[in-house]
């Protein structure tokens, strides 16, 4: 009892404790603001492979519908419940059953393929990337993921893998890149940094731009003194130019002021 | 003992003279002061095909850096000019599709028009994206791509794996007599730096690294380098932009090999962190 009262009297005991409330509110700030906190951020997302029980219509595909290129709407399996991305066994056993149906047109099957799997399947997606959506980004990556082993398995087909993988990835990038563009925040975001690792070890790039305020703060950090001189100064309207100057040769004035009249008192005394 | 130490010296000093040197038949080198602007220009042409372009994008496979294969490729080599290429993000990636010497760098496209083309030959070839009507030399065949349809990507970089080829992206701010860059677009004043292509009266491709010192937005720096450009010639093929941002690296030599010390031949950075160059030299 006695010792624990002696703590508590002791003077430092406060400051110890305010350290230990500054480093609190501190990490706080810092989960708040880095948006680290530990989760299993993408446990909701669906599993692609669900797609995989619903069937792709192949059986009413005319040689027509193969030249003018109405046939991906009738293979496309409408039903909810469905995910709008073909799995890969779904992808080859369209593409197998379509190149047996029409030997001769594999040039155009395969052309069809990478059209239905690209653009005509953004196209059913597109709204739901309009706004930055992490969860959907991800369930495109896992798709892809299955792509890319399919690739590697099916060597007849490949040339349609590597596009889709290539559209996607590509697109997925962009997206990224304009996501930031408009909410500069969400770059500090675990689940973007997740993605955009994602696309930058497939080699596409998110391009993250530095800011005006992290373009300071780097310069200022390496000492390049010179350059964020020259930078400001180019960058400044004529108003801002004229105000730094003003307070710079007022602060002059000043000094210059002081050291004189300073020069003269030790002078007279 | 002396004597031989003078032989051995002025040996060296001959050797260096014969590796540093271009022809200033094929290369000049000016300044010009039009509007108060300096109007920095080294001007290549094409003629016999002794003026040639290198880039480096990356890192090699043994991880040497871009520098330290400048510097080992450049022995031998009378380097003309030296300067940035493409933008580079913040995980000093190049901004848009790259690939060197047939190893992918990059192959997300960004929102930029020019895609560069550097032929092992010392060829440069510049295609409009928007176009889609790139041709590569396949073989013996001609192999016609348009890089927004998706087969056509994969064939690109397939190709570009095997051919060892050499491309960035970057702004097209003129082309086919048009200029592609608005009066509206970015407003940021610096220090800018194009390279442009043009055919001369012989009908000869005649390269034009221009470099304006001076604080322009890229729209004004383009409209006067236009200017500048069609003093000289009618048929202006296309003008790029090169990086003078974070990526401002800038050496030209004198026809005997020094470096220039003016103002306008020269970068804000030393060659030594280059992360990417464009490099002129002659054979």
């Amino acid at each position: 009892m006695s010792k624990s009262v002696g703590f508590f009297s002791r003077p430092f005991t406060l400051f110890v404790l305010g350290l230990l409330c500054m480093g609190f509110i501190l990490l706080s700030f810092l989960f708040w603001t880095l948006n680290v906190t530990p989760d299993n951020y993408f446990s909701y997302v669906n599993d692609p492979n669900a797609a995989i029980t619903c069937n792709v219509n192949h059986v009413s595909v005319t040689s027509d519908d193969l030249e003018n290129g109405s046939w991906m709407n009738k293979v496309i399996t409408k039903s909810n419940n469905c995910s709008v991305f073909l799995t890969e066994i779904q992808i080859k056993e369209l593409s197998n059953a379509l190149v047996n149906n029409f030997p001769d047109k594999k040039d155009l099957i395969q052309l069809g393929l990478i059209t239905l799997l690209t653009e005509q399947t953004l196209q059913m997606v597109k709204g739901n990337l309009e706004v930055y959506n992490p969860y959907k980004i991800k369930g495109i990556l896992d798709w892809l993921s299955t792509l890319n082993v399919a690739a590697k398995l099916d060597p007849d087909n490949e040339i349609i893998y590597l596009s889709v993988n290539d559209y996607w990835f590509n697109f997925i990038s962009g997206k990224l890149t304009e996501y930031q563009k408009i909410n500069p925040d969400i770059r500090y975001y675990f689940k973007f940094r997740y993605l955009a690792q994602h696309c930058n070890q497939a080699l596409y790039f998110v391009n993250v731009e530095e800011t005006k305020y992290e373009k300071v703060k780097k310069n200022l950090l390496a000492n390049h003194w010179v350059h964020l001189i020259q930078a400001s100064w180019s960058d400044a309207k004529i108003w801002q130019r004229s105000v730094f100057l003003f307070v710079f040769l007022f602060t002059m004035f000043t000094y210059l002021f002081t050291i004189i009249s300073f020069v003269n008192k030790t002078t007279l005394k | 003992m002396k004597c031989i130490g003078l032989i051995f010296a002025f040996l060296m000093l001959c050797s260096f003279n014969l590796t540093a040197q271009y022809s200033e038949n094929y290369v000049s080198v000016s300044s010009e002061i039009i509007d108060n602007e300096i109007y920095s220009v080294i001007e290549m042409t094409r003629k016999d095909e002794r003026v040639k372009v290198k880039y480096f994008a990356d890192k090699d496979l043994a991880g040497r850096s871009v520098y330290q294969r400048y510097l080992t490729w450049s022995k031998n080599k009378s380097i003309i000019a030296s300067c940035s290429g493409t933008y580079y993000g913040m995980d000093n990636k190049p901004v848009g599709i790259c690939i060197d010497e047939g190893q992918t760098v990059n192959k997300a496209e960004a929102a930029m028009d020019a895609l560069v083309l550097v032929y092992r030959t010392g060829g440069i070839v510049v295609t409009d994206l928007k176009e889609g009507n790139l041709t590569v030399q396949n073989g013996a065949e001609n192999l016609a791509l348009n890089l927004k349809n998706p087969i056509d990507r994969t064939k690109f970089f397939l190709w570009s794996k095997e051919n060892y080829a050499t491309v960035f992206q970057t702004h097209l701010l003129y082309y086919k007599n048009k200029l592609r860059v608005g009066a509206n677009g970015d407003k940021e004043l610096r220090e800018r730096r194009f390279l442009a292509v043009a055919r001369d009266d012989e009908d000869k491709i005649r390269y034009y690294l221009i470099n304006l010192k001076g604080n322009n937005t890229l729209y004004n720096a383009t409209v006067k380098v236009e200017g500048y450009l069609k003093n000289y010639t009618d048929n202006i093929i296309y003008i790029i932009n090169l990086d003078t941002g974070a990526q401002d690296y800038f050496e030209v030599r004198e026809a005997k090999g020094q470096l220039m010390n003016e103002a306008g031949f020269k970068g804000n950075k030393p060659l030594n962190v280059s992360k990417n160059l464009l490099v002129f030299y002659f054979e």
